[in-house]
């Protein structure tokens, strides 16, 4: 266990027992990795951890406690997460109480039966712009100042993107997985007709990642929960940085940068002013 | 039989006069050319023009007002944001910019208009059938 | 167990390159770090130094979406044929070859076997290859489906020293030996002693992993810990990984639709943990919850299959554990049930 390990434990312990939240959201450890984990009692604040396995996005899980009194365990990306959902009205800040962790990279999670090549940091961390929240109610240093070793050669990235599509089990786990896929009647699950099938088609996979892609624009925070939930490793955080550059470009705008500036979609400036 | 464009068209309202003008005084499409006519630009959700990719389009036109000419200039100013939006998605998955334009057509522009998607359609035959649901295959 | 006959890693390599020439070979095959079951288009692309595919066989058997029948006008109504031709699958491993023989039972009950599924189960020849290298998620000795021999397979290969011991374990199986009768002879008395070695030798480290008595698990219904599975249903964010990548999950939804002046009937994987799985048109949902849900997924597979067709919902093979993006184990319902 490091020091902020045990810092954020008592941060946790505090607030529950203290009856300042109901629940803690943060990770425990599983087997060899980690998973997320709800705190409910003081003693259970002993079970969270904070490593580089800590990829899942936990604010994907404020929606459901939308009005009660939660705690949650966020890196940077999370963070600007629940700033852009509290400006969506998804969450509302008074009844969360944000714990910053200083994130240096996380990896992402090897799949079933991979060769087993050693670990590489994500790298959508590689493209990181936020390595602590801009809401923190708590703010857990990191033990070692440097992030972690960034590999040469992130891998090779090949740009056909329609062969990736074709990869897609259209499993649905990168929608799951996101904190800004709360639609109910989701368009590319195929409640909606007209878009695509509720089967997997292959030629509408086209059709399901752009409608995705336009769909995050301007919101995705890059967390990369997508991509790493990912069964065959779509590079999707990719995409979806390509299109967050047009609206860094057209409207100087960073999704859940700040709780002051309304996201561009919602707010309509007449002409003149961009 | 040399292969030619399938091109989706949308009209918003008062352009589909002007393109329908164009029509009257003889234009002839160099393409297969489906106008679909909508009341705004603005009505056009970006994933249906996905949709009409999907299903074959080679290239996509929008014919819209311009932001100057109407009362609001929003729904305009609208259209144009979300298809610069999908080009950059576009262009990142390597579908060429100029399968997707704008023409700002107003309702007496038939001229205007006839030249312009002349112009368009022969960059489309130059760049081209997309073909997305050939590529879009089953791996099996 | 029948006669075992032995074959060399090269004569294995001309067998693979025979019926590549002859046949529609699906083997696993390389790419970047994963493998998966592909149509091979040479021998060589064949990998089977590999712990096991990322997604089973499965989709070859159960597609993820078969048109069931279209009605046009002109055309008249037709049901779409089964898979057409005749493959081997190779290089299966024991877990997700005995997962067929699992839905076999499901399947091919009578009255009502799914013709589409016996036509593809009877046109597909399986051969699948023992573990050597069991996998951390794996725990296929909870469900006997391995680590050496399946039960859903037409001929099992297990590696030793210099080649494959080889058991035929269908008819279908036996066509293929015969088929290629040079390749083969008997296993003598040195090979068997490796393959009793090897399989004490794996059968012992799988039984030290998870503890648990699969017969026992028909108690979830009654005994159903509701902290325990409300716990773990907090997590679980039901998208459709663990159904889609589990060699024996077999739910399906169907779709109806028109394209091209055609009316199409698809089917099509679904999974229980989805939202609207149970939601009915007059709006009713029986599982209307998500820890209702999340428990149908344990009870379904390990209590009441095996109550209704005498097999087990689960192989064993770690694919849910591995992939699920919230951390839901499968094994610890085992530990705890089990």
């Amino acid at each position: 266990m490091n020091r902020s390990e045990a810092e954020l434990r008592s941060i946790a312990r505090s607030l529950l027992e203290k009856g300042v939240v109901e629940l803690v959201i943060g990770y425990e450890s599983s087997g060899k990795s980690v998973r997320p984990f709800f705190a409910s009692r003081p003693e259970e604040a002993e079970r969270l951890v904070w490593n580089p396995e800590c990829w899942f996005n936990l604010a994907r899980y404020l929606r459901a406690f939308k009005g009660r009194r939660v705690a949650i365990v966020a890196k940077g990306c999370d963070g600007r997460s629940v700033v852009e959902l509290v400006k969506e009205n998804q969450v509302d800040k008074g009844s969360v109480v944000v714990i910053a962790v200083e994130c240096n990279g996380v990896f992402k999670p090897a799949k079933y039966g991979s060769s087993g090549s050693a670990r590489r940091v994500a790298d959508y961390c590689e493209r990181c712009t936020t390595r602590v929240s801009p809401v923190a109610d708590y703010l857990v240093r990191s033990d070692n100042q440097g992030s972690l070793k960034r590999t040469s050669g992130s891998g090779e990235f090949s740009k056909d993107w329609l062969s990736m599509f074709q990869r897609c089990l259209k499993c649905m786990a990168c929608v799951k997985s996101c904190p800004f896929c709360y639609c109910t009647e989701c368009s590319i699950e195929g409640f909606k007709p007209e878009l695509v099938h509720r089967l997997r088609d292959t030629r509408e996979l086209f059709t399901f990642h752009l409608t995705r892609a336009l769909h995050m624009a301007g919101r995705c925070v890059e967390c990369g929960a997508c991509e790493s939930a990912c069964p065959v490793e779509i590079p999707l955080t990719r995409l979806y940085h390509e299109l967050n550059e047009w609206f860094r470009e057209k409207y100087s705008y960073i999704p859940g940068r700040s709780f002051e500036e309304p996201p561009p979609p919602l707010v309509f400036k007449e002409a003149g002013e961009g | 039989m040399a292969w030619k464009p399938r091109i989706i068209v949308f009209t918003c309202w008062c352009s589909s006069s002007g393109v329908d003008q164009a029509g009257f005084e003889g234009f002839k499409y160099p393409s297969n050319v489906l106008t679909v006519r909508v009341p705004c630009s603005a009505i056009i959700n970006p994933s249906l023009i996905v949709k009409a990719f999907e299903k074959g389009a080679d290239a996509v036109f929008i014919t819209a007002c311009r932001p100057s000419e109407l009362r609001r200039v929003a729904p305009s100013r609208i259209t144009e944001a979300r298809v610069s939006l999908l080009q950059r998605l576009l262009k990142t998955i390597g579908v060429d910019e100029d399968r997707l334009r704008i023409l700002w057509i107003s309702s007496n522009e038939g001229g205007l208009f006839s030249k312009e998607v002349t112009r368009m359609i022969r960059r489309v035959e130059e760049l081209g059938p997309l073909n997305i649901e050939g590529r879009m295959v089953e791996q099996v | 167990m029948s006669r075992m006959l032995f074959i060399s890693e090269e004569g294995l390599k001309l067998l693979l390159e025979e019926l590549v020439s002859s046949k529609t070979v699906i083997a696993p095959v390389e790419a970047d770090g994963y493998f998966d079951f592909k149509t091979l288009r040479h021998a060589g692309e064949a990998s089977l130094n590999y712990s096991n595919t990322r997604l089973p066989p499965k989709r070859f058997f159960l597609p993820q979406r078969e048109v069931v029948f279209k009605h046009g006008p002109g055309a008249g109504f037709s049901q779409e044929p089964g898979y057409g031709f005749e493959a081997v699958l190779f290089g299966v491993r024991p877990c997700d070859a005995s997962a067929l023989s699992i839905l076999d039972s499901i399947l091919l009950k009578p009255p009502n076997p799914d013709p589409f599924y016996e036509s593809r189960r009877r046109s597909i020849t399986v051969v699948s290859l023992s573990c050597t290298r069991p996998m951390e998620e794996c725990f296929c000795n909870v469900f006997e489906t391995g680590p050496i021999r399946g039960s859903g397979e037409d001929l099992t290969l297990t590696r030793i020293g210099g080649g494959f011991l080889v058991e035929a374990r269908s008819s279908k199986g036996w066509v293929l030996v015969n088929g290629f009768e040079s390749l083969f002879r008997n296993a003598d008395v040195e090979h068997m002693q490796e393959y009793s070695e090897l399989s004490r030798r794996l059968t012992e480290e799988m039984g030290s992993r998870v503890k648990a008595v699969k017969e026992r698990l028909v108690r979830l219904e009654e005994t159903l810990d509701e902290g325990f599975f409300q716990q773990a249903a907090q997590r679980c964010v039901e998208c459709s990984l663990c159904s889609f990548a589990c060699p024996v999950c077999y739910c399906f939804d169907t779709e109806d639709y028109f394209e091209k002046n055609c009316y199409f009937r698809a089917k099509g994987w679904d999974t229980c943990l989805s939202q609207s799985f149970t939601r009915m048109a007059s709006g009713l949902d029986p599982r209307a919850s998500r820890v209702d849900r999340f428990c149908h997924r344990f009870c379904h597979k390990l209590s009441r299959i095996p109550l209704a067709f005498n097999a087990y919902g689960c192989v064993g093979c770690g694919r849910c554990v591995s992939l699920c993006p919230a951390g839901i184990d499968i094994r610890e319902v085992l530990r705890r049930w089990g």
